[in-house]
C-alpha cells in the first residue's frame, strides 16, 4: 500500500516535471554549469540525501570529506537532473524510487513514520498530563493529613517568617 | 606478560562469581567472615585485572600478531603512544579497559566505606562483583583479547586512521569513566532496597560519585564533538550517529536524577521515582556499550558484529529490569513521599517538569536511534534516520529545557507568589525579548536561533542576578569586601553555585548551537596564487591565498599539506594549513583540517580534493592545484568554553566541603524551615 502510494507520488512528480511551466523556463545546462555553492537547490536536495558508503553522513557532506566514489556519483546525478531543468522534489523522488527510503537523512513524514515525529511529543504531554493529574489529587486528598503535625506558636511562626522572608531576601 | 594476563581473566571470573555470592549471602546472614571475603574479592579481582590490562598492553608493545587482537589493531610502524591506547581501541580490549575502571572505583567504593556503611556494603559488594562477572562472562566467551591465531602475521592491520590521534587517549577512556562511575550510585541504590534502609543516607554517600559519573560524561561527550570537529573534517562535531546517541541517553537521565534527588533530600518526595532513575540510567550505560558492540545498529562508531554479545548484553540487561522491578516494588511501601507538591508554581514542580523533559528527551534520542529497527519491524520498509529528524524532534524539547534551566533554580519551594514571580521573572523576560528584538532587527531571522539566543538571554540574567544578590547580601551581613564574599558564597554552598555554574556552562553550549544557523561555507579550486575570498556573517572578509603544496614521508604515513596565508580585511593574520595523510596500513587517505579559532568564530580550511597526488609527490610545479572548501562556523567555540565552564561547576560541586559546613549541611536549611511553616500551617 505504502509502497504504491510512492510509486503514485513518483508518478505524479515526474508528469508534474514534464508539465509544468516552471520546466520550460529553466534552460538546459551541463551538469559542470551549476555551481553547487552557487545554486541553493544543490545543497537542499544533497543534505537530504544519505551517502550509502557506510559514513552516515549526506551526500553533500561526504563527498568533501571522505574518499567515496558514490556521493561524488549521486551529486553529478542531482547536478545532471538541476541542469535539465528537473524540480528538486522530482530530483528527490527519483532518488526514492531507485534506491527506496533509506536514501533519506529522514523519514518522509507519512503513514507509519508519523509515529516516529509525534511520539516523543504524545508521550511527553502525556507523562505532564498523568503527573499534573496526581499532582492535583495529592493536593485534594493531603490537608486532612497534615496540619496537627508539629505545634507552633504564633512567636515561633513569626520567627519562621522572619528567617523565610531572610532567606528570600538572600536568595 | 601477555600468557599471566590470559589466566588473570580465568581467575577472575570464578573469583568474581564466588565474592558475590558471599556478598549478597553475607548481607542477607550478617555473617562478618561472608562479608569480608567478598569485599577482598573486590580488590583480588581488580588486581587481576590490573595484570590483564597489563598483559594486552604488553602483548601490543611487543607487536604478538599471532593474537587476533594485536594482528587487526596494531603495526610495527604504529607510535608506541597509540600502542598503549591499543586496550581500548577495538572491542575485545576496550571490554577489558570496561572492567578494569570499574574494579577500581569498585575498590575505592569498598575501602572509603567498609567501616562507614556496613548496611550497604556486603550487597555493594555483590552488585560490583555481578556486574564485573558479567563483564568476563563476555570477554572470556565472547569477545577474548588473548584468542590466538593460527599463525603469527608478519605485520599486523594497524589501527583506524582516524583513531590516530591524541583524542584517542582522551575520549573513550573519559567516557568510559563516566559509564562505570554510575555503577556505584546503582551499587548502594540495590544496596538499599535490598537492606530496606531507604531513608536519605544512601543518597548523601553517592551524592559525590553521581556527579562525577555525570561530570566524565558530560566532558566525554564534549571531547567526542572536538574530536569529530577537528579530525574528521566535515566542519560539524555532532552527526546524532547511534552511539553518540547512546552516550546522551544516560548524561539525560543522570541529570534528571541530580535534579531530582535534591527535591528527595529537601522535601522527602519522588522516593521510587529517584530509584528507577538510578537502575535506568545504569542501564542505559550498559545498553551504550550493547549498541556499539552488538551490530545492531549501523554506525561509524560499531566495532565487529558480534550476535554472542548481543545476547549475553540482552540477557544481562533483562535481568537486571527484572531484579530492580522486583526490588522497587517488594520496597514500594518505604518508597512512598513524605510530602507532596502543593502547587504547579513551585520549585518542586519545576524540577519535576524538567526531569519529565530531561526524560522526554532520553526517549526522543532513543526512539530516533531505534526507529528504523521498530520501522522495519512493523512495516517491512528499512528507512533511515539522522539529523534532519533528530533536530525536529529534539529542538523543540532543549528548549523548553533551556528555559528550565533558568526558571528551577529561582522560583520558590512549596509555592511562589505572584510576588515571587514579578521579582524574579520581570527583568530576565524583558532582557530575553530584547535580545530576540535586538536578533531581529540585525536580520537574524532563523526561529530556533531566535528562540535559542532569546532564552539564554534570559537563563544568563537570572543566574547571573542570583550570584549578584547573594554576593551583595554576603557582603553586607558579614562586611566583606565583593570579591572575597563572592568566593565565600560560593565555597559556603559549593553545590548550589556550582550547578549555577554548570548552567551557565549549558547556556554556552545551547548559544554555541544556534550559531550553526549563520555558517558560511565556499568551495574553490587554487593554483598557487590564487585566492578564495568568504565573508563572515560578522561583516569582515577573509582572504586565502594558495602558496602550494608540500609532501614527505612521516611515520607509517605519506603526507601532502597545503599552506593557504591568510588575510582578514586586506591585513596579513598568518598561513593556515590542512594536510591530507596516506596511512600505509589504510585503503583512505585522511585530512586534517586547519582551524583560526576565535571567540566569535572558527575559520575551517578543508584540503577536500589534491588534483595530481603523483605529481605532488615528483614536486611537479604544474600538480599542485588542489580543491579547498572553506567554512566560517560562528560561535563554535563556545561549545568548548562552555565545556570548561560546565567542568568548573561541576568541580565546585564536587569538592568536599571544609568541615565546618559539613557539619552545618546537618542544620536544616530553607527546604527544612518551610517544612516546619508547612506543618505548622
Amino acid at each position: 500500500m505504502v509502497r504504491g502510494v510512492r510509486h503514485l507520488m513518483v508518478l505524479v512528480a515526474l508528469v508534474w516535471s514534464v508539465t509544468t511551466p516552471a520546466h520550460a523556463q529553466v534552460p538546459a545546462q551541463t551538469p559542470a554549469a551549476i555551481d553547487p555553492f552557487a545554486d541553493p537547490r544543490v545543497k537542499e536536495i544533497e543534505s537530504h540525501l544519505r551517502c550509502s558508503c557506510g559514513c552516515n553522513l549526506d551526500i553533500w557532506t561526504c563527498q568533501r570529506q571522505m574518499y567515496c566514489e558514490i556521493s561524488p556519483a549521486m551529486s553529478a546525478r542531482v547536478r545532471q537532473r538541476l541542469a535539465e531543468g528537473t524540480l528538486p522534489e522530482v530530483v528527490l523522488a527519483e532518488f526514492v524510487a531507485e534506491r527506496g527510503e533509506t536514501v533519506l537523512m529522514a523519514p518522509p513524514k507519512e503513514g507509519f513514520n508519523w509515529a516516529g515525529y509525534l511520539l516523543p511529543f504524545v508521550a511527553i504531554a502525556a507523562a505532564v498530563i498523568v503527573v499534573a493529574g496526581l499532582i492535583r489529587r495529592r493536593s485534594r486528598m493531603a490537608p486532612a493529613s497534615e496540619g496537627s503535625a508539629v505545634d507552633v506558636s504564633a512567636e515561633q511562626l513569626a520567627r519562621l517568617e522572619a528567617e523565610l522572608a531572610r532567606l528570600d531576601e538572600d536568595r | 606478560m601477555t600468557v599471566l594476563g590470559e589466566y588473570a581473566l580465568w581467575i577472575a571470573l570464578p573469583i568474581s562469581l564466588w565474592g558475590a555470592v558471599l556478598g549478597f549471602a553475607g548481607g542477607a546472614t550478617r555473617r562478618g567472615e561472608m562479608v569480608l571475603s567478598s569485599e577482598r574479592s573486590v580488590f583480588v579481582v581488580f588486581a587481576l585485572l590490573c595484570v590483564a590490562s597489563a598483559g594486552i598492553i604488553a602483548s601490543f608493545l611487543g607487536d604478538h600478531f599471532e593474537y587476533w587482537y594485536v594482528a587487526n589493531y596494531s603495526n610495527r610502524d604504529l607510535a608506541t603512544f597509540f600502542k598503549v591506547s591499543g586496550l581500548w581501541a577495538g572491542q575485545r580490549g576496550s571490554l577489558v579497559f570496561w572492567a578494569l575502571l570499574l574494579a577500581l572505583f569498585s575498590s575505592v567504593t569498598v575501602l572509603l566505606n567498609s567501616r562507614r556503611n556496613r548496611e550497604f556494603m556486603p550487597y555493594v559488594s555483590g552488585v560490583f562483583l555481578t556486574i564485573l562477572a558479567f563483564f568476563l562472562v563476555v570477554v572470556l566467551f565472547a569477545a577474548n583479547p588473548f584468542e590466538r591465531l593460527p599463525f603469527a602475521p608478519a605485520d599486523g592491520l594497524g589501527m583506524n586512521p582516524q583513531l590516530q590521534t591524541y583524542w584517542m587517549t582522551i575520549h573513550p577512556p573519559t567516557l568510559y569513566l563516566g559509564f562505570t562511575a554510575f555503577s556505584v550510585p546503582f551499587a548502594f541504590a540495590v544496596a538499599a532496597l535490598l537492606s530496606g534502609r531507604l531513608d536519605g543516607h544512601w543518597l548523601v554517600t553517592t551524592r559525590r560519585w553521581t556527579l562525577a559519573s555525570w561530570f566524565f560524561l558530560a566532558n566525554g561527550i564534549i571531547f567526542g564533538m572536538h574530536w569529530a570537529y577537528e579530525e574528521l573534517g566535515w566542519g560539524g562535531y555532532w552527526f546524532w550517529d547511534p552511539v553518540e546517541n547512546a552516550s546522551l541517553l544516560p548524561w539525560l537521565t543522570a541529570t534528571a536524577y541530580l535534579h531530582s534527588v535534591m527535591i528527595q533530600e529537601n522535601r522527602g518526595m519522588l522516593k521510587m521515582w529517584n530509584m528507577s532513575l538510578v537502575v535506568l540510567t545504569f542501564l542505559l550505560t550498559i545498553f551504550a556499550t550493547f549498541l556499539t558492540r552488538s551490530g545492531l545498529i549501523e554506525s561509524v562508531h560499531s566495532f565487529v558484529q558480534n550476535k554472542e554479545i548481543g545476547f549475553i548484553f540482552l540477557t544481562f540487561m533483562g535481568g537486571v529490569t527484572a531484579v530492580c522491578t522486583g526490588l522497587i516494588i517488594w520496597r514500594r511501601g518505604s518508597l512512598q513521599s513524605e510530602n507532596h507538591i502543593q502547587s504547579f508554581l513551585s520549585r518542586e514542580a519545576a524540577f519535576l517538569g524538567n526531569n519529565l523533559i530531561l526524560l522526554g528527551a532520553a526517549f526522543a534520542v532513543l526512539w530516533g536511534t531505534l526507529f528504523p529497527l521498530i520501522t522495519e519491524g512493523v512495516t517491512g520498509q528499512q528507512i533511515a534516520v539522522g539529523p534532519p529528524f533528530f533536530n525536529q524532534v529534539n529542538i523543540p524539547i532543549g528548549l523548553v529545557l533551556l528555559a528550565l534551566t533558568g526558571i528551577g533554580p529561582v522560583i520558590a519551594w512549596r509555592k511562589a507568589s505572584r510576588r515571587n514571580l514579578q521579582k524574579n521573572f520581570t527583568l530576565p523576560v524583558v532582557v530575553g525579548a530584547g535580545a530576540v528584538t535586538g536578533l531581529l532587527v540585525a536580520g537574524g531571522r532563523d526561529v530556533y536561533a531566535l528562540l535559542t539566543f532569546g532564552i539564554s538571554a534570559f537563563v544568563l540574567t537570572i543566574i547571573v542576578r542570583e550570584f549578584w544578590k547573594g554576593t551583595q547580601a554576603r557582603s553586607r551581613t558579614s562586611r566583606e569586601g565583593l570579591p572575597s564574599a563572592f568566593v565565600r558564597l560560593v565555597t559556603q554552598n559549593r553545590r548550589r553555585w556550582g550547578g549555577y555554574i554548570v548552567h551557565v556552562g549549558v547556556v554556552l553550549v545551547f548559544a554555541a548551537f544556534a550559531g550553526q544557523s549563520f555558517d558560511v561555507e565556499v568551495q574553490h579550486s587554487l593554483a598557487p596564487g590564487e585566492s578564495a575570498t568568504v565573508r563572515s556573517p560578522f561583516g569582515h572578509t577573509y582572504t586565502l591565498t594558495h602558496q602550494g603544496l608540500s609532501s614527505y614521508d612521516a611515520q607509517n604515513m605519506f603526507k601532502v599539506v597545503a599552506a593557504l596565508s591568510l588575510s582578514r580585511d586586506g591585513r596579513d593574520v598568518g598561513v593556515l594549513t590542512s594536510e591530507k595523510r596516506y596511512y600505509t596500513t589504510a585503503q583512505q587517505p585522511t585530512t586534517e583540517v586547519g582551524i583560526r579559532s576565535s571567540v566569535f568564530e572558527d575559520l575551517y580550511l578543508i584540503l577536500a580534493v589534491v588534483e595530481d597526488i603523483e605529481g605532488v609527490a615528483r614536486n611537479d610545479p604544474a600538480a599542485q592545484r588542489a580543491t579547498f572548501r572553506i567554512l566560517i562556523n560562528p560561535l563554535v567555540a563556545w561549545i568548548w568554553y562552555g565545556g570548561l565552564v560546565l567542568t568548573v561547576g561541576a568541580l565546585i560541586a564536587i569538592w568536599p566541603e571544609a568541615r565546618r559546613a559539613r557539619r552545618a549541611e546537618a542544620v536544616p536549611e530553607e527546604g527544612a524551615v518551610r517544612e516546619a511553616l508547612q506543618a505548622a500551617d
